[in-house]
């Protein structure tokens, strides 16, 4: 029935006489009528008393996210890594999961040159502990890296409502973790990329819900999740972390000798973080003091440094491919010197990234939170807090958005906030944004998990900010799946073609390369190859032709 | 700087200043619209239910309301222009009416004018009936503008849906079925922007279904003429579906006999002139009373197709190729077939989509709730009559809105009706109706504004690129067959044109040759091209006129001027003569609507 109904959406040969936009329109009525009956006798009821139970709440927001994503499953896998960011945090994993900060340089490290990657003085990722450690986390639980990213998001979901909690009510918070959930889960990239975004979110909501519980009541165990979300956040995103501190000391100011009391158990639970970023970067660098990163900028001149700092400048041969990485890299800046002038350029171009921790039906919230913020001075620091982010990640050249990842909760709480403001002028425009807001994330889950059909194809060019990953990298699956029909140890070269894409590499390896089933290697030439050839003799060696479409694999000949 | 405020500026999110693809506009607009309409209601719920019981300010207001809102749209869709040939017939006969005749005499070159749904002989003629086209009178008449008669169509449709309404439900459900009419049926229709009509037949049906119910709860004389008025209107205006139109007056009146004759003698005086029109129109264009134009062109030309349980017609005159084409057309949707029960029911259920017209897609959802009423046995009626017509126009083979429009009002109500129902929705003891109804309602309200917008701004690219999305609406925009162009372009040149249409040989059906009611006194006359020779003769029947040839298949048609015994490329010369009656014994039997 429904697919002869479905059958055209020319509305002259459609059954009903429904085009595409009808059905959409229809489908949208259909379930606002249906949200509307079911409201105030089952939703309002059931929500306002769940919402009460604070562990059933935060249960039932953890597994919310992980039980929608799995059921996408059968269309959209495992997500396989693409982005060489993702390489260099399942890098940290792998390498923590052998119980070390570093790996030691390899003997022939020149074959394994790629990018965000160390090799000297020893092998390691560029990158912070934290989303390697929950990566590393998943691994261990279930043998899939990934599974670390939706216990992020699991926690970020169910602290989210544990965060609101300290901000509004129970019901408003538990309509906060549902929009978290909505925004950030199944469809987000934070949950189908190894990028992170999530973990620093989830420690934000420690952060920012342990504030106003302490200034309320001094607690022991406020203080120590305060201090743990400000250690989870150090070891994921360090820069972003002084505006963290800052947005804290800032909402503590007015309340000083409160702030002095739980100032020694927050440092308490922050200084092992510290403790072991400074022992990492002792580990990969040498010393205390270098950040990995710090170094790769050294060494390899990305990535970028801030508007304000000079550019870096390369001190190692770079391979064809990092050199015009770095050249792309510095060309995120606009003009060579920062003037006041380009740095708002920079932060207005930036607003549109915003799109993302807002569904374009709460951008209806954000003035109504505004006209909240004249009348709670709480709600007015959460605005400066915002802005001292965006004002202080702009000092970065580029912009990803798990850089915000820290007061993604902020950004709930002005959804959350100016809804409640709504609904105290009409309680019933409040519902409509927010069946609005469940609608979209309805429809276009529906439309990923029938993402075979012709409507839903014809409909994903429309989606907007969600990213999930429809058996893609295509080329990546494709070769992964070839290498695992060879039985045994192998050993591919990657050859590029003068055309290849630069940030489309391919060789990638595992913490301890020696005893990796796959070597990734660089292909330098048959005389430099035979070196690693011989160094892995009982190896099959194979090449891969990177820029054919599709990759092709064959027995390497020298 | 100040980029950020170019919102649509590209819809692609990472190019956008604000982060929007066009789904995220479209959603924000739907949100923006909601709350609006939720803050408005709280504000206006009140004033516009007492509003809703001043029936002569509702009906001004929803009068003043599709015209107004149409005018305001003029900058993007100006004045439609004519297009298909139904258009041009109802123009002809409105040009014909607003001379102050019924018919206009054969003109000598005739061969020349040959088209579409227009009689040539006994005299020169649109095939259609009298009402459209005197709605089109009037709009010359009195605004010298034809489609003014289509707004004022539209406007007293629009009006008469509330005062029709009044009758069978509450004031303020009465005024939100106005309201609907106008979203549904208003600036954005097929009924507004083009000249075929469907308005002054969905007002007329608001005259017969609205005096009803109010003849039947207190009879006045006022009522039983309102009646009257309705079924010569819709006589004058739709012949063949006014059958069912006074069918249901029947059956409305059938389980009181007494008030049925009192009303039909008071009706009749009213209906009775309508049919001493059409008979007079009937003699003036035919020469038989009896014969209508439709009638004449079907023998003489096979077009218009006959109902389904006919046989094809067959053509008594010579036909122009693009005659021809239309007549194969015509007779393949026919069919050659007879008509059988499965047949009949298959094309029933594809007629279906056909009533999306009359509703908007929220609107489906509050529809169920109208079985609620069937308690009611005026509801159970309404059902039948939209029953009645549903099947009664399926005999015929092709379909189009207006056919039905005379029950438009019956759909209306039937909308609104169901509203109500559901308004009434009860869960666990929770009223939430009301709301359900609301939300309904807001996004019909939506649905509204935003293709309206899309209307108005209909010349960014943002709205074309919407507008292939937007379903049964239509709305006139630019100039897709160049006629405006070519038109542009004689009336820059001084003096009296004579146009000679000569179609390449891809050319199918759409037809060129179109003329007013006095040809000869029109500043431009359009003619076919029968080769220069014969062209010759009109070339010197008309010699005071500049000629030109216009090739319509030319992208865009080229207007040149016309060379002296230029040749036509690629059409032979049309027949002089009318080809034979192929089968004379296959002649068609006379039936509704044929010729005698």
């Amino acid at each position: 029935m429904l697919s002869y109904l479905l059958s055209t959406f020319d509305p002259v040969r459609n059954p009903i006489g429904f085009g595409a936009s009808d059905y959409i329109e229809f489908t949208i009525a259909l379930l606002l009528v249906g949200l509307v009956v079911a409201w105030r006798p089952i939703i309002e009821p059931f929500g306002r008393r769940f919402s009460l139970r604070t562990r059933w709440c935060m249960l039932a927001l953890a597994i919310l996210p992980v039980a929608l994503r799995l059921i996408l499953l059968a269309h959209h896998p495992v997500p396989t890594p693409d982005i060489y960011d993702e390489f260099g945090h399942l890098f940290v994993a792998d390498t923590l999961r052998h119980f070390r900060l570093a790996n030691p340089t390899h003997s022939l490290h020149r074959f394994f040159e790629t990018f965000f990657i160390l090799q000297e003085p020893t092998y390691s990722s560029i990158y912070p502990l934290g989303q390697g450690v929950m990566l590393a986390i998943g691994r261990a639980i279930s043998g899939y890296p990934w599974v670390g990213v939706m216990l992020s998001t699991a926690a970020f979901a169910a602290l989210s409502y544990w965060m609101l909690r300290g901000w509004t009510t129970p019901a408003w918070a538990l309509a906060g973790g549902v929009l978290a959930v909505i925004e950030f889960g199944p469809l987000n990239q934070w949950m189908n990329s190894y990028w992170g975004g999530t973990l620093a979110a989830a420690a934000g909501c420690l952060v920012f819900g342990a504030l106003p519980r302490l200034v309320d009541k001094v607690r022991t165990r406020d203080a120590l999740i305060m201090g743990a979300g400000l250690a989870i956040h150090i070891l994921t995103r360090p820069y972003e972390s002084i505006f963290l501190a800052i947005g804290v000391i800032l909402f503590l100011i007015p309340h000083a000798k409160r702030a002095m009391r739980t100032a020694p158990i927050v440092l308490l639970a922050v200084l092992p973080a510290i403790g072991v970023t400074l022992l990492q970067n002792k580990s990969v660098t040498g010393r205390w003091m270098t950040l990995p990163y710090q170094l790769s900028q050294v060494q390899y001149g990305v990535p970028a440094s801030l508007t304000f700092q000079p550019d870096p400048i390369p001190h190692r041969d770079l391979t064809p491919q990092q050199q015009l990485e770095y050249k792309s890299q510095m060309a995120f800046r606009t003009s060579d010197r920062e003037t006041l002038q380009s740095y708002l350029l920079r932060l207005e171009y930036r607003v549109r990234y915003y799109r993302f921790f807002f569904l374009a039906p709460l951008f209806l919230a954000i003035p109504a939170f505004c006209f909240a913020a004249f009348h709670n001075r709480r709600f007015g620091w959460v605005l400066l807090t915002l802005l001292l982010f965006a004002l202080g990640i702009n000092f970065f050249p580029a912009l990803q958005t798990h850089y915000l990842g820290g007061v993604a909760c902020l950004f709930v709480l002005m959804s959350v906030a100016g809804l409640q403001q709504i609904s105290r002028w009409n309680p019933e425009a409040a519902r409509l944004v927010l069946f609005l807001c469940i609608i979209h994330f309805g429809f276009w889950y529906v439309i990923h998990l029938n993402d075979q059909d012709d409507f839903a194809l014809a409909m994903m060019r429309y989606e907007t900010w969600d990213s999930i990953n429809h058996r893609n990298p295509e080329r990546r699956i494709f070769v992964n799946e070839k290498l695992a029909e060879i039985p045994g140890q192998l050993l591919v070269f990657v050859h590029y073609s003068p055309r290849h894409i630069f940030q489309e590499e391919w060789v990638y390896n595992e913490a301890s390369i020696d005893s990796a089933r796959i070597v990734w290697a660089r292909d330098l030439g048959a005389e430099e190859n035979e070196k690693l050839r011989a160094l892995y003799p009982g190896r099959e060696v194979l090449l891969l032709e990177a820029d054919a479409r599709p990759p092709e694999l064959s027995a390497y000949e020298h | 700087m100040f980029y950020l405020f170019r919102l649509f500026y590209s819809f692609l999110p990472l190019h956008n200043p604000i982060g929007f693809g066009a789904a995220d506009f479209i959603e924000i607009a739907l949100a923006l619209l909601l709350v609006w309409a939720a803050l408005a209601w709280q504000k206006c719920e009140e004033p516009v239910n007492r509003l809703a019981s001043k029936t002569a300010w509702c009906m001004l207001i929803l009068a003043a309301l599709p015209v107004a809102l149409r005018l305001a749209m003029l900058h993007t869709s100006p004045i439609p222009t004519a297009l298909g040939a139904d258009d041009f017939s109802y123009l002809l006969l409105g040009d014909t009416l607003s001379h102050f005749r019924l018919t206009n005499p054969t003109h000598p070159m005739h061969r020349f004018f040959e088209t579409l749904f227009v009689l040539q002989e006994p005299s020169y003629s649109s095939i259609y009936p009298l009402g459209p086209g005197a709605a089109l009178a009037f709009g010359k008449l009195v605004f010298r503008q034809p489609w003014a008669g289509i707004a004022v169509s539209m406007a007293a449709f629009t009006s008469l849906c509330y005062w029709m309404l009044r009758a069978w439900t509450k004031p303020g459900w009465a005024l939100l079925g106005g309201v609907l009419a106008v979203i549904e049926f208003g600036p954005l229709s097929h009924w507004m922007n083009t000249y075929w009509g469907g308005a002054l037949a969905a007002a007329a049906g608001c005259l017969v279904f609205g005096s009803m119910p109010r003849l039947k709860r207190h009879w006045r004389t006022r009522d039983a003429i309102f009646l009257g008025l309705g079924l010569a209107i819709h006589v004058l205006t739709r012949p063949f579906e006014t059958i069912f139109l006074a069918l249901s007056v029947l059956l409305f009146f059938a389980p009181e006999r007494r008030m049925l004759l009192k009303t039909a003698s008071i009706a009749a005086i009213v209906v009775l002139p309508a049919l001493g029109l059409i008979a007079l129109h009937d003699k003036r264009v035919t020469g038989s009373w009896t014969t209508l134009p439709y009638a004449l062109c079907r023998y003489q030309y096979g077009v218009p197709s006959t109902f389904v349980f006919q046989p094809n017609p067959v053509p008594h005159r010579g036909l122009t190729r693009e005659q021809r084409i239309s007549y194969d057309v015509q007779s393949f949707v026919h069919g050659d077939r007879s008509e059988t029960f499965a047949s009949f029911f298959e094309r029933l259920a594809g007629r279906v989509r056909f009533y999306r017209f009359f509703f908007l897609p929220p609107l489906y959802l509050a529809l169920p709730a109208f079985f609620w009423s069937f308690r009611n046995p005026r509801m159970r009626y309404v059902f039948l009559i939209l029953l009645l017509f549903f099947v009664g126009t399926n005999i015929y083979g092709y379909f189009y809105a207006h056919y039905v429009a005379g029950v438009t009002c019956l759909f209306i109500l039937v909308t609104v009706v169901s509203l109500e129902q559901l308004s009434r929705l009860r869960i666990a003891n929770h009223l939430v109706g009301p709301e359900a109804v609301r939300v309904i309602l807001f996004l019909c309200g939506a649905h509204f504004i935003f293709w309206y917008g899309v209307q108005v701004a209909s010349n960014h690219d943002f709205s074309k690129d919407l507008e292939q999305y937007e379903t049964w609406d239509e709305v006139n925009h630019g100039d897709p067959d160049g006629r405006i162009a070519v038109n542009a372009q004689l009336a820059q040149v001084p003096g009296k044109q004579l146009v000679f249409v000569r179609y390449w040989l891809k050319h199918t059906v759409t037809e060129w040759v179109y003329n007013g009611a006095d040809i000869d006194g029109q500043k431009v006359v359009f003619a076919r091209d029968l080769g220069a020779e014969e062209d010759e003769t009109l070339r010197n029947y008309y010699g005071d006129r500049t000629a030109w040839l216009l090739e319509p298949d030319a992208a865009p048609p080229k207007l040149t001027p016309y060379r002296e015994l230029a040749r036509p490329l690629t059409i032979p010369a049309q027949p002089a003569e009318p080809e034979p009656n192929p089968n004379p014994v296959q002649r068609p039997k006379l039936h509704f609507e044929d010729v005698k």
